[in-house]
């Protein structure tokens, strides 16, 4: 089993992309399994080291507080952008980073990114720092342990890394 | 009653892209013009999405949507990164001290033309 389906959750998330996209039914079925298992031999080159996921709630439940700040998030930036724009004070921020994992990095990357009004611009070469342009700072050192606590500390905690 | 919410969604949607939009003109400089793509692609498109869930849910449920929402959120941070590089690496103009000594990037402006140049052919 381990032979044919090296990579157990890549191959059920991409057969439910599959039907998700192409709507549940018996042909589609067949087409996403057999996708399912070709794809993971295909890319195994480009993957690296999965992580594993140590805990399907603690996942649901980050989710959760991304989607939330999101909201929060997108009404401030709102604000400050329909507001004078005189009076932001954007920032380049260096967020120090304890996750090492590359899935675990990317991921905060792009939790970062997607939430407004900070967007992750640059990796050192070490892979221990990073670099965050944010729209409005009024205290850096509280705008990185905000990330930190908040994105960065559940993602290690769910990933096995 | 569908119909109100599906309007109310909508409506929710387009005032966060045209917040995005207007942002991409008020703003003074490059890296702060950023943000407004990360902004409509998340709220703006988010209501856009719920609000065509509401709308089909009675003909059949689909889990379509949340796919277009998974897709936008694994693509919009790498273009915004890579925008985000380059405006690094070519020193653009910033409000914003630039980070002088972050590692890894470049530490004097690039001297590119403003236009590509026929490339030479050795042959020549």
């Amino acid at each position: 089993m381990t032979k044919l389906c090296p990579f157990p959750m890549l191959s059920m998330a991409l057969a439910g992309t599959w039907l998700m996209l192409a709507g549940f039914s018996l042909p589609h079925l067949v087409l996403g399994s057999l996708f399912a298992i070709m794809i993971p031999f295909v890319i195994a080159p480009l993957l690296g080291v999965l992580p594993g996921v140590r805990s399907v709630i603690g996942a649901m439940r980050l989710t959760g507080h991304v989607m939330w700040d999101i909201i929060v998030a997108n009404i401030t930036v709102a604000r400050l952008v329909l507001g004078p724009v005189s009076r932001l004070r954007p920032a380049f921020v260096e967020v120090p980073l304890t996750a090492t994992h590359p899935y675990a990095i990317s991921l905060f990357m792009s939790m970062i990114s997607i939430t407004p009004g900070s967007i992750p611009l640059a990796l050192s070469p070490d892979a221990r720092t990073l670099l965050v342009h944010v729209l409005h700072v009024e205290d850096e050192e509280v705008f990185v342990s905000n990330v930190k606590e908040r994105y960065e500390r559940p993602l290690m905690e769910i990933l096995e890394c | 009653m569908l119909d109100f919410l599906v309007s109310i969604l909508l409506l929710v949607g387009s005032f966060f892209i045209v917040v995005g939009a207007f942002g991409l003109v008020r703003l003074p400089d490059f890296f702060m013009r950023l943000h407004g793509q990360t902004k409509s692609t998340t709220l703006g498109v988010g209501s856009f999405l719920l609000a065509s869930v509401v709308h089909t849910v009675d003909g059949g449920f689909t889990l379509q949507e949340l796919l277009i929402a998974l897709f936008l959120f694994i693509t919009a941070p790498v273009s915004a990164f890579l925008l985000g590089q380059v405006g690094l690496q070519r020193h653009v103009p910033s409000r914003a001290p630039l980070p002088e000594d972050f590692p890894g990037l470049r530490h004097e402006p690039m001297d590119l033309p403003s236009r590509a140049r026929p490339a030479s052919h050795p042959g020549d």
